[in-house]
Parts: C-alpha cells; structure tokens; sequence
C-alpha cells in the first residue's frame, strides 16, 4: 500500500467510521491518530507526528485536542 | 461476610487477589471460588450465594462481559479487573464502574473495596451500562481491525492502527499510512544484459 491513498469518502464520512477514541478533528481539514501525535507546540498550534508531519491545529478545535491528552 | 467470587484466565492473578484479600481484607470478604473461565465461574454462580465477583475482561474463550449473557439480571455485584490500557481505563471513568487495574496491590485493592463497601445502596449492573462499557471496550480493541474505503480503483483497507492522520481533499480524503511507500515504484528488477 501506498503512504497515500485517495478515498472517494468526503473527511466527514471517514471521520464518523473512525474510533472516537483513536481520532481526534483537529482543523476542518485534518483528523489526525492520537497514538500518532508525538509534539504539541502552543505557540504555533502545530502538532507534529511520528512520521515528521507538521499539521495545524484550529483554535476552536484546540481545548477538544488537548484533552487527549491529560494525564489518565 | 461478603462472599466473593475470582475470575481470571490465569491462576496466579487469581492466587494473587487471594493471597490479598485474606492478608488484609479477611474481616470484611471471604474468598467462596476462583474461576479460571465464564463457564467454571457460571457453575460456582449456580451453586454459591456470592455477593461480590472480581471478573477479568480480557480472557481467550469469552471475554468478561459475556458473563452477562447467562445473568442479565445479576444478584452480584462486579468489580472489573483489567491490565493497564489507556483505552479501557477511559471507558471505566466514563462509566463509573468499579475496576483495579493488574499488577493488584494492596493499596488500590483497600480503596476499590472501601468504596464499594461504603455505597449506600449497592448498584447492580443495568443491561444498558453493561453494553455501554462493552461497546468501549471493544472500540479500543478495534485499532487491529481494519477499515474499508472505497477508492476510484476499488477498495483500500487498512489496520486502522497503522493510519497517522487523514486530510480533507474536496469531496475526498487523503489517508496517510505508518507503513507505505511514498509512491508506488516499479517493483520488477531490471536484469543487468
């Protein structure tokens, strides 16, 4: 399989098949894996992952985001 | 006395809580069966008027929530016993059942049966809560399984545990794999002439 494939399912759909506990909506145009996030910066609001990738967070998604990730 | 009932697949967690209960809870629980599956500890339930069970979720033949199937209606009351995973402990907090993480110690052994001890009207396990915490379980069992997407050449699917992230792509999306190429290459060998 290919790093990236074109699915012919709008964000949205995909998004509502994902496990809510495994994905989190961080812009209108990215859900990201929570196993996959390895570095949050606030400043910038760029969560970057384990492969690299550097993605933007949206404000308004941002206090939903971080929830993930306190402490159990 | 609180009669209570252990499951678990393996003995010595079994042994273990045992051991627990009757070093430093012997005045307030005694240990009536240990139960190695749902069927064995179906027996003992059959048999014994056991106030209290301790049920591990995660066993090979039928996981603990299957218990349920043969006592809808529960006269006992239950106290989850799970590995650590961050998942499961998620879906405990959000359904507010009793639950000890394993390794057992003695710390967390005496605040779970304190509280238990101190509700006022003890709470037996509705059908609904049950399917709800089973429901949680199995999604955070679910990054093995795969998920199915159409693509424009036919169908992609993945382990829903190998996709970092997804990007919105006007009406379609762009899944990112842990594990992929990043673009499809050749694959026959070039014979050197």
């Amino acid at each position: 399989m290919e790093k990236k494939k074109v699915v012919t399912q709008s964000l949205k759909d995909v998004g509502e098949r994902l496990p809510t506990a495994l994905f989190v909506r961080i812009h209108r145009s990215h859900i990201v894996s929570l196993d996959a996030v390895i570095r949050y910066n606030k400043k910038d609001k760029m969560v970057q992952l384990t492969d690299g990738t550097s993605l933007e967070v949206a404000h308004r998604e941002e206090k939903e985001f971080l929830k993930n990730f306190e402490s159990a | 006395m609180i009669k209570a009932l252990l499951i678990d697949d393996e003995p010595h967690a079994n042994a273990l809580l045992k051991i627990i209960i009757e070093k430093n809870f012997s005045t307030l629980i005694t240990v009536s069966g240990m139960a190695q599956s749902i069927q064995e500890a179906r027996v003992i339930l059959m048999e014994k008027q056991i106030d209290l069970v301790f049920l591990d979720i995660h066993m090979p033949e039928e996981n603990g929530f299957t218990l349920f199937n043969y006592f809808p209606s529960p006269t006992f009351d239950v106290i989850f016993t799970t590995a650590f995973d961050k998942y499961a402990i998620q879906a405990f907090k959000y359904s507010a059942f009793d639950y000890l993480i394993k390794p057992l110690d003695k710390e967390a052994l005496g605040e779970t049966i304190e509280r238990y001890l101190s509700k006022k009207t003890i709470l037996r396990l509705q059908k609904e809560q049950i399917s709800l915490l089973s429901s949680y379980i199995n999604r955070s069992e679910k990054g093995n399984k795969r998920i199915f997407f159409n693509t424009i050449d036919g169908i992609e699917m993945p382990f829903i545990k190998d996709i970092l992230y997804i990007k919105a792509s006007g009406n379609y999306s762009e899944i990112y794999n842990k594990y992929g190429k990043k673009e499809s290459r050749n694959t026959i060998p070039k014979r050197c002439g």
